[in-house]
């Protein structure tokens, strides 16, 4: 299922070489942030272990208060929807489209419907504003030849030839 | 004009806020906004994703126990394929749809004016396969219509869409249309897309995207309520709910997002089924990648544009949190442009002290924080995908330029779209162009 086509050797290299170097930044930043922590913090002996991680400390506090609260909305909304609507039937159980309705929507006749339904293959002709002209019911095997573009109005001589 | 004066407000106001933002604050509270803005939606989506995990998945059988639910009356399920220039890759997308364990399924391939022997190929498939139906366009027209000429034609009522290059799981379709038969309200339901194309790194590094970010995402969005989007490439869909929408339109760039908004604006709810697996080509180009994220965008914008105006209603308002993402998205763009900007001009020339920009790295505990936060965000999406790829595991290597990846050209692509629809005097008819599917393949494993 996977497609992985054969490449250059090189292209495949620079691939790795590249995602590898990608990770080096990303290790580089994550040491950045650890270095910047331990250095900025107070130093000294008389200097308490709390005092020095404190500062730290207080900011992933904010940065764990906010994404708690993110989620926190976020499931405290997905709950109160499962208790308002656990028993309750939010819309009406719809019947199958009626085949009025359909033929009003795309502007088609109950022969055209009809027809379209109960073949194989069909050819469908539209207007420049998207409307069907046209719905050609085939019955046997055609050879397909598209149209030039843009058209002007085909004529199906245009567009088909039975085989 | 009253929508070409909206577009422009749009434009002012999310071009305008982060210069109003760096006037009144600083350039460095506009700098923190850049790197907070990723670190607060990554806690949302992962929050979200262990949620369903939880609620959800962890009950599910996977593996060698898993399985497909049985549908209710086993009704007839219709697929539709729209197929537009693919005769490479179609007959493999509709055996695939044809050789469901459901055994009730009608396929109706719409040809959509291809130009490359896909009308021959379908008109030979028609022959050798009963449930195959196929629908010739005369001329292209789009996405769109090709699937609203499915629905006309289609005999059932439960609609499962996918493209000509997409490969359904046996169960695929048990999986999408049982939320449907089972929920009333349930107007559609989203696969789960898994990438095919490997052999580049930006092949590899999509399949760390479709887990790690748009997995967690669909996820986070089905635990609130509202989908932003179904999977254009795999989605199933209630034809009465259609009807009542008016179908996919013919004028928006991405139908899948737009047909999102109509139906969820109609109370309908879209249900997100991972177990539904669909198997897709995605770009293996640099090129390829910035074409079909640029009109991703572009997508974006137009909905927005499209239903800034009367989304305020307050039967709406549960759609309200995803125009709110919307628009911090497009501002935390261009809050990253201007940054940039003053981050160049401080280096020129000397601006008041409160527009100075002295750097653009992250400072170093925010590194720190969004290097560990990547890394969470990785190993959870790892833990809940698995079950779905054996192995996930092993293409976690490349996507370590993922987050740097998905937010560029989530920058850029939002800095280019937004001016393009918000200043276009109309919208024109979508038409088809040819997507990169990976570059040639040699091997298929």
């Amino acid at each position: 299922m996977i497609i992985t086509t054969e490449r250059s050797i090189p292209g495949v290299f620079l691939d790795a070489a590249l995602t590898a170097l990608g990770w080096v930044c990303f290790l580089y930043l994550l040491t950045q942030g650890v270095l910047s922590i331990v250095n900025e913090r107070p130093l000294g002996p008389d200097v308490p272990f709390w005092t020095q991680v404190l500062p730290t400390l207080h900011t992933l506090t904010v940065y764990m208060i906010v994404a708690a609260l993110n989620g926190s909305l976020l499931l405290s909304w997905a709950m109160y929807n499962r208790r308002r609507f656990a028993r309750a039937d939010r819309r009406k159980s719809l019947p199958r489209l009626q085949d009025g309705a359909l033929m009003r929507s795309f502007g088609v006749s109950q022969e055209q419907l009809a027809g379209l339904r109960s073949t194989d293959v069909a050819i469908i002709h539209h207007a420049e504003d998207g409307q069907i002209m046209d719905i050609e019911v085939l019955p046997a095997k055609v050879t397909w030849l598209p149209t030039a573009q843009p058209p002007a109005s085909p004529g199906r001589d245009e567009v088909l030839a039975t085989a | 004009m009253t929508d070409r004066l909206l577009a422009l407000l749009v434009l002012c106001v999310v071009l305008g806020s982060p210069i109003g933002f760096v006037l009144v604050l600083t350039g460095e509270v506009l700098l923190a906004f850049v790197f907070f803005y990723p670190l607060f939606m990554s806690a949302v989506w992962m929050t979200g994703g262990i949620y369903f995990w939880w609620h959800w998945e962890r009950h599910w059988p996977w593996g060698a126990q898993r399985r497909a639910p049985t549908l209710a009356g086993e009704p007839l399920v219709t697929v539709l394929v729209p197929c537009y220039n693919e005769v490479e890759n179609g007959a493999e997308t509709l055996l695939a749809a044809l050789n469901q364990n459901y055994p009730n399924v009608e396929v109706i391939a719409i040809n959509d004016g291809s130009r490359d022997g896909t009308g021959d190929m379908l008109d030979d498939m028609a022959l050798l396969h009963d449930r195959l139906r196929v629908l010739h366009l005369a001329q292209n027209q789009g996405k769109a219509m090709a699937l609203r000429m499915g629905a006309l034609a289609a005999r059932s009522e439960y609609l499962v869409c996918i493209d000509g290059d997409a490969r359904l799981d046996p169960d695929a379709v048990a999986f999408l249309v049982a939320p449907l038969i089972d929920n009333p309200r349930v107007g559609a339901v989203t696969g789960n897309p898994r990438i095919r194309t490997r052999s580049t790194l930006i092949g590899r590094i999509q399949v760390g995207e479709f887990s790690s970010i748009i997995g967690l995402i669909k996820r986070t969005q089905r635990v609130y309520g509202q989908v932003f989007t179904v999977s254009g490439v795999v989605a199933a869909f209630r034809r009465h709910a259609l009807d009542r929408v008016g179908y996919w339109s013919l004028d928006m760039i991405t139908e899948d997002i737009d047909i999102s908004w109509k139906l969820q604006r109609d109370h309908w709810a879209i249900f997100y089924e991972p177990r539904a697996l669909c198997w897709i080509l995605m770009p293996e180009t640099l090129r390829g990648l910035w074409k079909q994220r640029l009109r991703w965008a572009q997508g974006g914008a137009e909905v927005l544009l499209k239903n800034v105006r009367s989304i305020w209603g307050w039967r709406h308002r549960r759609l309200w949190p995803l125009v709110l993402e919307l628009c911090l998205s497009a501002t935390w763009a261009y809050s990253f442009a201007l940054s940039i900007l003053l981050w160049l001009l401080s280096m020129a020339v000397e601006l008041p002290p409160h527009l100075q920009i002295a750097s653009l790295a992250p400072p170093a505990f925010t590194g720190l924080v969004l290097a560990a936060v990547c890394l969470l965000q990785f190993f959870i999406s790892v833990l809940i995908d698995r079950r779905y790829e054996p192995g996930l595991a092993r293409a976690l290597y490349w996507v370590i330029w993922y987050p740097i990846a998905y937010w560029m050209v989530s920058l850029f692509t939002t800095l280019i779209s937004f001016p393009k629809v918000m200043l276009r005097i109309r919208r024109r008819r979508a038409r088809w162009t040819s997507p990169d599917r990976g570059i040639k393949r040699s091997r298929a494993s």
